[in-house]
């Protein structure tokens, strides 16, 4: 009996300070107005990260000739220009049962605080931008595919930070621009993780290959 | 053991199965991408549904399992990598110490805890929406992989520890194939090369004697003791699925405990989905200092308790019927439930399959540079959800078969303790199928 109360004793215990991490979907990194286009960022984590991100722009209502770009300012001025490919969309049945596409089910609960940016007209100002033209800039990513069955445009690419802090996205429709600034944060596992992993694996190897090089192990085989 | 065809008298199957290249040309690859997977979730996006890692796992893999389980018993143990791990640090660095007498007692015990503490840190931390999550399951496992590799002989954590080794163990006695030596030839036998294995191939990894093995619980199908008999003892039969079940001579509790167990998680993963759930949780939540972990885990406690107290009860009525203690009719009539288990896991697993399954392509396409999206699906809602009905029927239906086998064959053809064993499987069938009209959750 008295094991029995232990298992949700100590169940309780571990549970009540712990966080929820479950998330699902692309998580939504902002919402801009840029001229007459809403455009929706997602990244491929809830947060951009050092390291190689994908992000996906989503402008609905977009037209044919229009051309977008988009490009990272670090904080030391250095500009990473993301090349954005139409989006392939794959039609399928209705998955039912709680359906929803791939991308569509974005994880929006953890970053609605970007909604509060959806009207930021005050970042329209283009000119202040000019300097990254001068840099790698990324081709327009055409648009003459219509790359979704509503009237949305997709695009993807890929971007890779090399350092931490704050960036500065700046995404050009038809030649008006909005920016928006966003946190980049150290990206990949808990290094304590790794280093407590790492040395539990390496020091049993090592272990085992010194015990059976002992010639007293009686354990050697 | 029943005998039937013996499929190692096809030619080419049985010199498949002694050739060096068996398991090996699928153990390899399938570390190749084992290693992939926890880059991919270590280092790779942190969006389950960008992240390959965790489509090839929770999407591929996991849904997978179950079916090979019933199709080929435990075979995926005989590629998994983690084994083939355990063999490769075993060439150059194990030391092949016994295993201990105690992780021999409660290592049932060990996986069942395992398995359930997995089960509640996968709802609490949400390990498999999180590809980190995943990752730092799967390094934790291989770390303990290896510190038992280093020290143990054999493959004794998939013997004794590996928790998805417990449910396969479970799973495969219901399994569609089975391997058994042939008495009459084993009896003359002075070499026993089968456990001890020869100077080109080792023993059998799971410590089983063939010769006196009489189920595919923890059998791998290896093929170590096909290679190794020099007397063509092994056979490999299919058999009708869940026969084992029937006919098991020494029922253990622990056992029957995880697949009870098992019906309990089941029932977690969709109550949540219950529209009562949400306001019982605000309760328990302001109950419990507001932390929503708690709350959840009392409700996944109070999950686990239903399925357990019912069979309990049946088993209490059932041995007060035959004579027995609560505890030897609930060890016999438990493996009665794992047809449903099955069934359960198969039908589940079946909607991330079929309604997420395309998320494998949208994901391998994009690390080749190729950006695909759309309806992860590959058939629509409802034809899956006729499919999950069907598997759970099957399973009802082997579960109930299960329960009167074992009340015909271990009580001389009375089926007085049978009773009690069928209206509990026929309410956990009726919850099950109740349980699959609800809507589901998307893993990626």
């Amino acid at each position: 009996m008295r094991r029995i109360v232990w298992v949700p004793t100590v169940l309780i215990t571990l549970a009540v300070s712990t966080p929820v991490l479950a998330s699902a979907g692309l998580p939504t990194l902002a919402r801009l107005a840029v001229g007459s286009y809403q455009a929706q960022l997602q990244g491929d984590s809830p947060q951009l990260h050092t390291g190689t991100n994908t992000i996906t722009v989503t402008v609905p209502g977009m037209t044919s000739h229009s051309e977008l770009t988009l490009n990272f300012t670090g904080p030391g001025g250095q500009v990473v220009a993301v090349p954005l490919h139409t989006l392939t969309v794959v039609e399928g049945p209705d998955a039912g049962h709680g359906t929803a596409t791939h991308d569509d089910q974005a994880s929006t609960d953890s970053h609605t605080d970007s909604d509060s940016h959806t009207d930021s007209d005050s970042h329209t100002d283009s000119d202040s931008h000019t300097a990254t033209d001068s840099h790698e800039q990324p081709p327009a990513a055409p648009t003459d595919e219509h790359s979704h069955a509503s009237d949305d445009y997709q695009f993807r690419g890929s971007a890779r930070f090399p350092e931490t802090g704050t960036w500065t996205a700046v995404i050009t429709i038809d030649g008006e621009s909005t920016d928006f600034p966003f946190n980049v944060v150290r990206g990949g596992p808990n290094p304590l993780f790794l280093g407590v992993s790492g040395s539990v694996i390496g020091g049993s190897l090592l272990f085992g290959i010194l015990r059976r090089r002992t010639p007293s192990s009686e354990e050697v085989k | 053991m029943a005998s039937y065809k013996n499929l190692l008298e096809i030619d080419w199957f049985r010199a498949f199965l002694r050739s060096k290249w068996f398991p090996a040309i699928f153990a390899y690859p399938t570390l190749v991408v084992f290693g992939y997977i926890i880059y991919a979730l270590l280092f790779g996006p942190e969006a389950a549904s960008a992240n390959l890692g965790t489509s090839l796992t929770w999407v591929l893999w996991w849904p997978l399992i179950p079916i090979f389980m019933f199709t080929m018993g435990r075979l995926w143990c005989a590629i998994c990598p983690f084994a083939t791990t355990i063999d490769l640090i075993q060439r150059f660095a194990g030391l092949g110490r016994p295993v201990p007498a105690w992780l021999k007692k409660y290592g049932i015990w060990i996986i069942d805890a395992v398995f359930i503490f997995i089960t509640w840190a996968d709802h609490v931390f949400g390990i498999v929406e999180s590809p980190r999550g995943s990752g730092y399951l799967l390094a934790t496992m291989l770390m303990a992989v290896v510190v038992t590799g280093v020290l143990f002989e054999r493959r004794a954590w998939c013997r004794y520890l590996c928790f998805l080794g417990g449910l396969s163990g479970n799973y495969s006695r219901s399994s569609m194939v089975q391997l058994h030596a042939t008495p009459a030839i084993c009896a003359t036998c002075k070499t026993q090369n089968c456990f001890k294995g020869d100077a080109n191939t080792p023993g059998c990894p799971v410590f089983e004697f063939p010769r006196t093995m009489q189920s595919m619980a923890n059998c791998n199908l290896c093929a170590n003791c096909i290679k190794t008999c020099p007397n063509g003892s092994i056979q490999i039969e299919l058999r009708p699925p869940t026969r084992e079940l029937w006919f098991i001579r020494r029922p253990k509790f622990e056992e029957s405990f995880l697949a009870v167990v098992i019906v309990g998680i089941v029932l977690i993963q969709n109550i949540t989905m219950l529209s009562f759930f949400q306001p019982v949780m605000s309760f328990l939540e302001n109950a419990l200092f507001g932390s929503q972990a708690a709350a959840f885990t009392l409700v996944f406690l109070t999950a686990m308790a239903i399925p357990f107290g019912m069979t309990a009860l049946a088993s209490r009525i059932g041995g007060k019927l035959t004579g027995e203690s609560f505890a030897q009719n609930f060890a016999r009539f438990g493996y009665a439930v794992i047809p449903l288990d099955l069934a359960g896991h198969i039908a589940h697993n079946l909607f991330h399959l079929l309604a997420e399954g395309k998320a494998i392509y949208f994901n391998l396409a994009s690390l080749f540079g190729s950006h695909v999206t759309g309806s992860a699906a590959f058939f629509s809602g409802s034809t899956i959800q006729v499919l999950q009905f069907v598997v759970l029927g099957l399973g009802i239906g082997g579960s109930i078969f299960t329960a009167y086998q074992i009340a015909r064959k271990g009580y001389s053809g009375s089926l007085r303790p049978f009773w009690p064993h069928f209206v509990v499987l026929l309410i956990f069938g009726l919850v099950n199928l109740y349980l699959f009209t609800l809507p589901m959750s998307h893993r990626v």
